[in-house]
């Protein structure tokens, strides 16, 4: 099954046109977000440098009739 | 048990973050606390939490990477406020370095009288007080 891959940066949102496994490893789908937001193929967000190290990959699950998704956001952990 | 509140600009409340899986020495990854502050970015000011015990304090490395994410997501620059249970502190960044914050003890009477410090020590040091 694939997921379409939404991010948030730098004040913005959206979500990459291409599906990805939805079994992606968190990595991997940082990486092609990074990608992604670097060649400026996410409508909505601004071509950038963007630097996922402090972010984390959110798996919405399939749900009715509504898709997996699969969410770029920051981590939000305190210690 | 450590405790977060996420703040607006008017120093009023926008909610409280209080996840299962908290203990005394940690709050854990949420992407519920990430919707709040996300969805009121215009209005937001920071996030405060506490730390156990009393007297000083400061960030962990947690901490840091923590806010330093949250402020390259949002795309704009917060206060961070942590509290013990007699003093509060407040962070920001200074540069250059992303995970380069400074902090200050926070000493103006105004803001520690504020409604939500003493209800963020209350519930974090004596939940019976502040359930």
């Amino acid at each position: 099954m694939d997921a379409f891959v939404n991010i948030t940066w730098n004040g913005q949102n959206g979500t990459v046109p291409t599906p990805v496994p939805y079994d992606s490893t968190n990595i991997d789908i940082l990486q092609w977000a990074a990608e992604s937001v670097r060649a400026g193929e996410v409508p909505g967000i601004d071509a950038a440098e963007a630097d996922f190290t402090d972010f984390v990959v959110t798996r919405i699950d399939a749900k009715g009739d509504l898709p997996p998704k699969l969410i770029v956001a920051p981590k939000t952990p305190f210690g | 048990m450590e405790i977060a509140v996420v703040i607006n600009k008017n120093h009023g409340v926008l909610a409280w973050h209080n996840p299962p899986g908290s203990t005394n020495g940690s709050i854990p990854q949420s992407y519920d606390l990430w919707k709040v502050m996300w969805e009121n970015r215009d209005d937001l000011e920071g996030v405060a939490h506490s730390h156990p015990g009393s007297g000083a304090t400061g960030p962990s490395y947690t901490d840091v990477t923590t806010w330093s994410g949250c402020e390259l997501g949002l795309g704009k620059r917060l206060l961070w406020w942590i509290t013990t249970s007699d003093q509060l502190f407040v962070f920001w960044w200074v540069g250059p370095e992303k995970y380069d914050y400074a902090g200050k003890r926070v000493e103006d009477p105004d803001v520690l009288r504020m409604e939500w410090v003493q209800t963020l020590r209350d519930l974090s040091y004596n939940p019976q007080r502040g359930a």
